[in-house]
């Protein structure tokens, strides 16, 4: 604590005489008597303190003259130390206590206060005399403690070990105190840990590695994510979290044949498996995908006993290569649920077709006997490329069997994106009563009802390489889920137009030529296609029109504008015909029947050697001209034009700019 | 600055000037160029990004990133007509302009993106409040005006704060009616000393595509302003190189027919542009 100047009041008298004494008359003085204790008095402030919310500091009266302190009044002011302007005030108080010494708390607010040095004051005045005390402190940024980095290798295979690397910086103003890292894995294994690490300077890093083996048993893809929280002057803080992921693949192996199993034919799936105490909650009826993608399903458990479980699961190892759970053991306590995450991983190889995976449970009681059962996940495996998009889907019945849910990603190839694609899925039409029942959500979609099935037609605009959409579908009382078995899927590349707009007829010429002379028609077809098509042009002679080259062919590119020349010979006869022009494309293809009119043959004239025209010709062509004209010199007119005004207006501006900036 | 995307500012100092819709069909056009990109509102007072395309419904911001109250990876939404990253602005709320340190932090997210381009809209003018130095972050500085003498005199002055800052910058005209009344091209090149990278003419097509929350250049690309910003778009693309970074864009066939010939002087835009890639 700071003391102040010392105040030596020893004691302050003052006198009032209320006249002078007249003679002979008795005297009489009046006089009135303030005695104060001697003190002094302190403020008391941490040097620093953080820029939020309130601070609150401490003043302190001592007596130094032995005596109890005296009731006064006085003010406490925080002053910037820059500006000399006073950013606080209010009063202050030493009550009577009958002790020498006298200390009391004073809270002010922040808000208005930007970083820099204050000085509290705090000053009592009493009868022309005065003693304050002061201190000093600054306001700054708390510790601000940030995630620089988080890296892990992005892959990994079973059982590797894995080594995660987080820098931290402080960029604030202040130390932080010690770092506690929450550091955890989710995904097939869940791991969790709280490091604590040591505190920060201003601008310090530091660099953390944890290195793990435990967190690479299963396939399956891993979300890791770091989080911090610090002290900083008596407040919490915490840090935006950080996440990465990483995959983990199986070692390569050549695994056993799974064998053909298709479903039974009797129209509806099995009911969901009950064994003793455990119930399967949630199980997909039918989940599909492409050969050589995998494709996540989930299986859902309850124990419904009263006694903790522990429940063992295992793919039949027929099928261990094509189906992989996230875990292989479950304790459950009574009523607990847990969901186990199937992985679905058919290969470049795999035969197409259904495939009923057998998943065998175990239940084990605390102390008592063993319960098992089987269950089956059923599988849809189709062909695809690798350059190909693939199109998985799930379904599954929810709320007891109400309503059916599916799920389709449609993955986009490696090697392209997808523009401008259609996915159209064909769902039998004895699965729902009325096409209301089905809803569909995620992508802008029709339905139709069309060749025995519900159509869904779902517009993709653009899907870029890799990456992967969802459209998500229910069904209100699904009636015959088996069925679903029926379904088709597949990705249309075609413009969302119909066939007949990819082409576009763009211009086309109609001469009008004379009785035997050689005339040309030019047609120009706009391709709107999403892909490159060749591009053939048919222009059909008629038996008074001959056409010397009336098939045509050109390579176009989407959004191409094709123009082709047909050169055509007519007979003498004046008339108008009509030749069919025929255009087609790749899906496409478009008609036109184009008009050749014919002029009779007029007899030239000899004084100019010019060709004939007739008089309204003539004018009607002098008329055009001087439009044309006009138009011309009009629009000259009216067009930007240069002016060299304007132009050293603006260099006269900007030298202005820059000498009085 | 050798990491991250190529981020640019596509900045006025007058409102009103089409910076917004420059900014979402740049970033539409680059994107179907197949570049990466990543369109940033940062008008922390009018963000109008998510009007243009659709996602006015997204309350979150880049002022939440540099608040640190969100995972900047959840703030980021695909457009996906285009497939383009999109940050929208925060309609709601109070508006509150971020520090030095928050927009140091922003620019530190950005950098950290594996985008090719991060085109970032912003409000007229500097910024209020904070210095000036936050603008080092930008790899180059877009002016957008229009062809009047109001708008290309705050252009001139804008572009005098970039050359104290040693920013790069460049400017685009935008709203061109052809008129005489209006100040020309070669008058723009004459007084303002930088490369001139785009012309852009005014378009119905551009209200249109407002009221119909798609990009100008997805309803019509063979629309004046379709044109336009496409020209321009492939000379950035040329910043960061590519099969569409074409120094050529720009030139009609007649152009370059008159050109050869001689009987054309060479496109003031284009020749600045090649001079600049050339250096």
């Amino acid at each position: 604590m700071k003391k102040a100047s010392l105040l030596t009041l020893a004691a302050l008298a003052f006198l009032i005489a209320s006249a002078m004494p007249a003679a002979g008359s008795a005297t009489q003085v009046n006089a009135s008597v303030t005695v104060i204790c001697p003190f002094t008095v302190g403020v008391g402030a941490r040097s620093v303190y953080p820029r939020y919310g309130t601070v609150t500091v401490n003043y302190t009266a001592s007596s130094t003259g032995g005596c109890a302190l005296t009731p006064l009044s006085g003010t406490f002011r925080v002053i910037n130390e820059s500006t000399n302007k006073v950013v606080y005030s209010a009063g202050v108080t030493i009550p009577r206590t009958g002790s020498q010494t006298y200390t009391s708390n004073i809270t002010f607010p922040t808000s208005n206060m930007t970083n820099t040095i204050y000085i509290a004051n705090v000053m009592f005045s009493a009868g022309g005399f005065s003693t304050s005390g002061s201190n000093t402190f600054a306001l700054v940024n708390y510790a601000d403690v940030v995630i620089e980095s988080f890296s892990a290798p992005s892959t990994a295979t079973v059982g590797s070990t894995m080594s995660f690397t987080i820098s931290l910086q402080n960029t604030g103003d202040t130390a932080s105190g010690p770092i506690a890292l929450n550091f955890s894995i989710s995904g097939p294994r869940s791991y969790n840990s709280l490091l604590t690490l040591s505190a920060l300077s201003p601008g310090q890093e530091s660099n953390t590695v944890i290195i793990l083996n435990n967190v690479t048993g299963v396939v399956g893809t891993y979300v890791a994510l770091a989080a911090i929280t610090y002290n900083s002057y008596g407040s919490t803080q915490s840090s935006t979290s950080s996440s990465l992921s990483y995959t983990v693949s199986q070692p390569v192996s050549s695994g056993p044949q799974p064998v053909i199993n298709p479903p039974s034919s009797g129209g509806t799936l099995p009911p969901l498996l009950q064994i003793p105490q455990v119930n399967f909650t949630y199980m997909p009826l039918l989940v599909s995908g492409g050969r050589n993608s995998t494709t996540l399903s989930q299986i859902g458990f309850r124990n419904s006993g009263n006694l903790t479980e522990v429940i063992n699961l295992t793919v039949d190892p027929a099928y261990s290569s094509l189906l992989s759970l996230s875990t292989d053991t479950v304790n459950l306590g009574p009523n607990e649920s847990v969901s186990v995450q199937a992985y679905f991983t058919p290969g470049a190889n795999l035969p197409t077709g259904v495939y009923s995976i057998p998943i065998y449970v175990t239940a084990r009681y605390q102390g008592g006997g063993t319960a098992s059962g089987t269950g089956y996940l059923t599988f849809s495996v189709y062909s695809q490329g690798g350059s190909q998009p693939i199109v998985a889907s799930q379904v599954a019945l929810t709320n007891n069997g109400t309503v059916l849910s599916g799920i389709i990603s449609i993955i986009a190839p490696n090697n392209q994106g997808l523009r401008n694609a259609t996915l159209v899925q064909w769902l039998p039409l004895s699965i729902a009563k009325n096409i209301s029942d089905i809803s569909v959500y995620g992508l802008s979609s029709n339905i139709v009802i069309e060749n025995n099935s519900y159509k869904i037609s779902s517009k993709i605009g653009r899907l870029p390489r890799s990456q992967t959409i969802y459209e998500y579908y229910s069904i209100k009382g699904p009636s015959n889920p088996s069925s679903l078995l029926r379904s088709r899927y597949a990705i249309e590349t075609l413009s969302p137009e119909s066939p007949q707009e990819v082409l576009r007829l763009a211009g086309i010429s109609a001469p009008a030529i004379v009785g035997n002379t050689v005339g040309t028609i030019t047609a120009s077809v706009l391709y709107t296609g999403t892909s490159p098509s060749n591009v053939t042009f048919l222009l059909v002679p008629s038996p008074q029109i001959t056409v010397q080259n009336e098939t045509q062919k050109a390579l176009a590119f989407p959004n191409q504008l094709i123009t082709k020349q047909f050169t055509i010979t007519n007979h003498p006869k004046n008339g108008t015909y009509i030749l069919q022009l025929y255009i087609s494309a790749a899906g496409a293809n478009l008609t036109y029947g184009v008009p050749v009119v014919i002029n009779p043959v007029q007899p030239s004239n000899p004084s100019s050697g010019l060709p004939y025209l007739p008089l309204y010709v003539r004018i009607g062509v002098f008329i055009v001209l001087i439009i044309a004209v006009i138009a011309l010199f009009k629009g000259r007119a009216i067009r930007q034009r240069y002016s060299p005004d304007r132009a050293g207006t603006l260099i006269r501006m900007r030298e202005q700019i820059k000498r009085e900036s | 600055m050798a990491k991250g995307p190529y981020i640019v500012r596509i900045s006025s100092q007058k409102g009103g000037v089409g910076k917004t819709t420059i900014a979402v069909n740049l970033a539409t056009v680059l994107s179907m160029l197949d570049y990466k990109v990543l369109l940033v509102d940062a008008d922390y007072a009018n963000p109008s990004v998510g009007f243009h395309l659709g996602l006015e419904n997204v309350n979150r911001g880049f002022a939440d990133i540099g608040a640190k109250r969100v995972d900047p990876k959840s703030v980021i939404v695909t457009h996906a007509p285009t497939g383009m990253h999109v940050i929208p602005g925060r309609v709601g709320g109070k508006v509150v302009y971020p520090s030095i340190s928050q927009i140091e932090w922003q620019f530190k997210i950005l950098r950290e993106e594996n985008y090719d381009f991060a085109i970032v809209d912003t409000a007229p003018g500097i910024l209020p409040f904070v210095e000036n130095v936050y603008l080092k972050n930008y790899d180059e500085a877009v002016i957008v005006t229009t062809p009047e003498m109001a708008s290309c005199t705050s252009a001139i002055r804008l572009a005098h704060v970039y050359d104290t800052l040693g920013l790069k910058h460049s400017l685009v005209v935008n709203r061109m009616r052809n008129k005489r009344y209006e100040i020309s091209i070669q008058e723009i090149e004459e007084s303002y000393e930088g490369s001139v990278t785009g012309a852009v003419p005014e378009d119905e097509i551009v209200p249109l595509s407002i009221a119909e929350h798609i990009p100008a250049y997805l309803l019509n690309q063979r629309c004046g302003f379709s044109e336009g910003v496409s020209r321009a778009s492939k000379r950035y693309a040329a910043r960061v190189g590519g099969r569409y970074a074409s120094k050529r864009e720009g030139m009609s066939l007649w152009d370059r027919l008159l050109t050869v010939l001689g009987l054309r002087k060479r496109n003031r835009v284009l020749a600045s542009v090649e001079k600049e890639e050339e250096e």
